[in-house]
């Protein structure tokens, strides 16, 4: 018997391999990665809490998530490009534009 | 004022979907269907979506974080079926493994992939870890049906053992860091069953309720099997979140023209102004 709380401890441990990665990654590829594994896991709670609830809101939600990580993404990776295209590098430490 | 408002709302969806059961009137509730076979297959996964997880945030090439974040999805939309979520499962599969992805190992080549390994090497250490992983994961299974003294001694060994495979490890012998890694992921999962057994947790197995009036670790019954499936959550979606739904429309518009702004080079609008 998977009692709910594996689910939410996955989904917890998700989150924070991904918060992990966002902060200590420089590869700007790779954040965007950990991002994704952060959405990632807030699905999997959202999808616990409609199972436990019986009801079909959470996956609904879930299903927002997911449509609204796509935009990201692509918007993310349009610039990750732009960004290369004009300046060589993917290391989020060399991106000081808006800095002075 | 509020309550009565609230009481409304139920009824009305209640009325609207009356094969299903709504918040707070859930009378029956259950953990997940099931023998041995599918919590052996959960716990899999279970380790897998961690294991992969780690190796996407550490590893070097982007190209393997890409293609470990794949085997992460995939492990996912199988435990969005235990959860009775076959629609998501199935967005899951298409929108993440399908789409993201695939965007994520575009961009990776498309501004060049400079590592010195191979392919054919990442192959390898991706079978590396699946095969560590699903180990580790039928060894959690195994140890999950143990307690007591027992359990505490198993995981006090499991501990050193880890411990030495991570110290072995270090000298690049493949089998050290295959043993390294299985130790490490096997102690991980004796964490969890040792939270699982503190008082807190005991104490809810014993029957602690909740303001629902049931365990709070169980499930909701629910009363068939349309929960979850691609008619629900499209009720759901084209009823109740029909705002939300056009709101994501207008978003995913803008987006695509952002990305295809973004991504023009300055010369080519230059020209195309002029």
């Amino acid at each position: 018997m998977i009692s709910s709380v594996h689910f939410l401890l996955l989904s917890a441990l998700m989150f924070m391999i991904g918060a992990a990665g966002v902060l200590l990654r420089r590869n700007i590829l790779v954040v965007l990665m950990s991002i994704e594994l952060m959405l990632n896991g807030a699905n999997l709670a959202l999808i616990t809490f409609s199972r436990i609830q019986a009801n079909t809101h959470g996956q609904t939600l879930a299903f927002l998530v997911v449509a609204i990580a796509a935009a990201e993404a692509a918007v993310g990776l349009a610039i990750v490009v732009a960004i290369f295209r004009g300046r060589r590098t993917t290391n989020v430490d060399d991106l000081d534009l808006m800095k002075n | 004022m509020a309550s009565k408002g609230e009481a409304q709302r139920l009824a009305k969806l209640k009325a609207a979907n009356q094969d299903k059961p709504i918040v707070g009137a859930v009378a029956k509730r259950t953990k997940t269907k099931g023998g041995l076979m599918n919590q052996l297959v959960f716990y899999i996964l279970f380790s897998m979506i961690i294991c992969f997880c780690l190796v996407t945030v550490t590893r070097k090439s982007p190209l393997m974080a890409a293609l470990s974040l794949l085997v992460v999805f995939l492990s996912l939309a199988g435990v969005y079926l235990f959860l009775q979520a076959p629609f998501m499962a199935a967005i899951q599969l298409i929108v993440y493994a399908g789409a993201v992805i695939v965007l994520f190992v575009f961009v990776i080549m498309s501004i060049g992939f400079d590592e010195e390994r191979s392919v054919e090497d990442l192959g390898k250490e991706i079978l590396f870890f699946a095969m560590a992983f699903m180990l580790t994961g039928a060894g959690a299974f195994v140890f999950h049906a143990g307690s007591g003294l027992a359990y505490l001694a198993g995981f006090a060994a499991m501990e050193l053992l880890a411990l030495g495979f991570v110290i072995l490890g270090k000298l690049q012998y493949p089998v050290t860091r295959f043993l390294g890694i299985a130790a490490v992921t096997f102690a991980l999962a004796q964490v969890v069953r040792l939270v699982q057994m503190s008082p807190v947790f005991i104490g809810k197995t014993v029957g602690l309720k909740t303001h629902m009036g049931a365990p709070k670790h169980l499930f909701a019954a629910p009363t068939d099997g349309s929960f979850g499936n691609a008619k629900a959550i499209g009720q759901s979606v084209f009823t109740d979140n029909v705002f939300a739904f056009e709101a994501l429309s207008l978003l995913l518009l803008a987006s695509v023209v952002a990305a295809v702004v973004i991504v023009r080079s300055r010369k080519e609008t230059k020209e195309q102004t002029s």
